[in-house]
Order: structure tokens, then sequence, then C-alpha cells
């Protein structure tokens, strides 16, 4: 199971709406996978054991290994485990009790038999159809933007395919960047002021409190890091393209050709990436 | 005693410019800055730097250009380039121009401490 978007994929069927994804997003955060979750994940045990053992998770070791479903040594690897988003993600949801084991094996089972990647799946959604051509290069852009946040912001996230961001009456930021060559294609991130500044400061682990020259400047180059590791990724496909000097703006909705807008829901806040093949920023005015 | 190594560092982003400066402070260097690639030789010729590290998308003048000038002007000077920019094709071309190397962004520390190491090893008295 890719160990990033089982909470995209819970978005994308309908199985939690918006707003409790966002919700347990914040939750997963400071969530530990627990060693039944982890036992259950890599199969050494079913959901099934797990209910029939009724024990809680700090016996559930000792229960497990009495019972003959664990060996010592099992217990001591899964205690070791590498865990991704996914799995912090369902613990968060069986903290809340929001679900039992036996429904989140269910899901487990239908996500990784899911014909289309659940971010893939978002972004289709979104184009709604249009942006043929594009949409090729928007996918693979999209991928490399999700795994960065994590990376970068510290941040689990999924893309809202039920909401926009860009009606806001907020005060905003946004910022842009376009990459010119083999193919051509404008990158910016569109943000209310506290959301903005909340990025910066997750970005560049400066304390910045409002959006000054730093704020701006964290941002661009988080945008322009983005665009360079993408850059690397057209390279591999024997595509050459320059990045040229990031643009920035306040209050300004972007207005691009072959547009797409992609709210991203985090554990801070939301935001919108936007992917066009033009400018989109007009005035430079940030 | 040995002299401090001077470097000089260009690159638009204050961001960029503030986190490397701490980075080359903890390693005993004395930091030279530039916004731009125009500033950057501007600030080579004044202030005679012991090694250059080089931005690419800079406005002005760009990396590319800037590292043409200061090899024009002095060609033992070691210039490491880092960017976001870092594609083979933009490697090459660096290198053919002189760089000594590429850092592509984001850096790590090991990087920045490998970039001093190979720019004092090309520094005489700091052999």
């Amino acid at each position: 199971m890719n160990s990033q978007y089982f909470a995209q994929y819970l978005l994308n069927t309908g199985m939690l709406s918006g707003d409790e994804v966002k919700g347990m997003l914040m939750k997963s955060m400071s969530c530990k996978p627990k060693l039944p979750l982890l036992a259950m994940y890599q199969g050494l045990v079913t959901a099934r054991q797990l209910t029939d053992l009724g024990v809680e998770t700090a016996a559930f070791a000792a229960a497990a290994q009495e019972k003959g479903l664990l060996t010592k040594s099992q217990v001591q690897n899964l205690s070791q485990a590498v865990t991704g988003e996914s799995l912090r993600f369902a613990q968060a949801l069986l903290d809340a009790g929001r679900m039992d084991y036996v429904r989140l094996a269910e899901l487990f089972a239908d996500y990784r038999e899911a014909p289309v990647r659940p971010l893939k799946e978002a972004v289709a959604r979104l184009a709604d159809g249009s942006l043929d051509k594009e949409l090729e290069y928007y996918n693979a852009y999209v991928e490399i933007f999700m795994r960065s946040l994590i990376r970068f912001m510290d941040t689990p996230a999924v893309i809202n395919v039920f909401e926009s961001l860009l009606d806001s009456d907020e005060q905003t930021r946004i910022v842009s960047q376009r990459l010119s060559g083999d193919l051509s294609m404008v990158t910016g991130l569109f943000a209310a002021d506290d959301t903005f500044v909340e990025m910066a400061r997750r970005y560049s682990r400066e304390d910045i409190q409002e959006v000054d020259e730093l704020a701006v400047d964290s941002i661009t180059e988080f945008l322009n890091v983005m665009n360079g590791l993408y850059a690397i990724d057209l390279a591999k496909r024997q595509m050459d393209v320059d990045l040229e000097l990031p643009r920035a703006a306040k209050n300004q909705k972007p207005v691009g050709s072959h547009q797409l807008e992609l709210r991203i829901d985090t554990g801070f806040g939301s935001f919108v990436l936007v992917l066009a093949t033009d400018e989109f920023v007009l005035h430079d005015l940030a | 005693m040995t002299r401090k190594l001077k470097i000089l560092i260009s690159d638009d982003s204050k961001l960029l410019r503030k986190k490397l400066r701490e980075e080359l402070e903890k390693l005993d260097c004395e930091v030279i800055e530039a916004e731009n690639g125009k500033e950057a030789v501007l600030r080579d010729l004044q202030d005679k730097p012991d090694g250059v590290i080089l931005d690419i998308v800079m406005p002005e003048v760009g990396g590319i250009e800037a590292l043409q000038v200061i090899k024009e002007v002095n060609p033992d000077i070691p210039v490491i380039m880092l960017s976001s920019a870092g594609t083979p094709q933009k490697l090459m071309e660096t290198l053919k121009l002189g760089a000594l190397d590429f850092i592509q962004k984001p850096y790590t520390s090991a990087q920045i401490k490998r970039a001093v190491d190979t720019i004092r090893k090309k520094v005489p008295q700091h052999e």
C-alpha cells in the first residue's frame, strides 16, 4: 500500500467528508501507529483476531504472544517498523473512535485494489474532462509536490475535491514561477495571509509572525525548490526546462490558461496549488 | 595563524543567504553576500573572496553569466553552483564554464562542508 495517500482515498470515495479529513489530518500529525494496527497492516493478525483479543493497546503485545498470534521477535520488529502517513491517519481514526479494526481492514483492502492512484483521481476530477494535453505534466508535478509537503513542511495533506478557496474574502498572497523550454508551465501557491505565514514558518524554520519580506521569500524559495525537483524529473524524460524568476503579489486571483486549481488541506490550514500554461500573476506587487 | 576562508555567496533569496551564512560561519568562514549576479561580480572584484557559492536563477545578471565573468577575471577562483535548477544540462554547462561542483537545492550541511573543504584545498595557505 502506498504509505501516504489513504486519507486522499477516503476523501475521494466519500467515506469521510472534507471537514472530517482535515480534523483527522491535524490529529494524525501527533499520532504514532500502535502495535495492533501495525500487526494488522502487516498481515500478522486479522481484524477479527484483534477484536476477539479485546485488550487495550498496552496489553496487546503480551496477550498476542500468549495466544500464539505473534512471536517475541515479531513484536520487536513491529516496534521498530518505519511507518508512513497512511498508518498515522488510520491510527487517528481508531483513536477518535471513527472506525474499528474490521472497517479499517476492509478499507485498506479496497485501497490496495483501487484501480486509479488517489492523487491522480483527485486531479482528474478537478480537471473535469478538460486539460487533456496538460494532465500528464500536472499529475507528475502534483505527485512531487504532495510528497514534498511532508518533507519540507512536516504535514500530511490531501487535495480537497469538494471545495474551492479562491472565493475567499480574506487578505491573500500568491507566488508563481514559470518553467520554460521544452515545456511551458507556470506553478504557484495562493493562500490567506495567516496560512501563508504558517507555511513560511514551517519551510524556513524561522520565527516568522507576519507576511514580510522573509515570509514571501520563504514561499518563493519553497516553490523554486519544488520546481527544481520537477525540472530534474523532466530531465529524466529528456526534457530541458529553465526556471524563471518567481513573482509574488497580494490580493490577486490567478488567471492563467489551462489553469488547474487544487485546494490542498493540511494539518495546519488550506491553500491552493495553481498550475497553468502561462503566467497567472499579472502584477509583481508583493 | 591561518586567516578565515572568505566566501562570497550570491543568491536572490534572503532566506537562503541567511541559512547559508549560518552554515558557513559554523565552519569558521567569513561571509560576503550578493543578491544577484551583477553584485556578485562587483563583490568578487572588490572583496577578493577565496571562493564563491553561486545561484543560477537571479535577477539582473543570472548565475551562469556571473560565472563566466568571474572566471574570465579570475580563472583560478573556486566556484560552486548552488541551485534548484540542477538538471544534467545545467550541470554540464556550468562545469564547462569552470565551476568546480554543483549542489542541488535543498542542500544538506554535509554538502556545504564538502564545498568548503573543496574551496579550502584550492587556496594555498589553507591546504
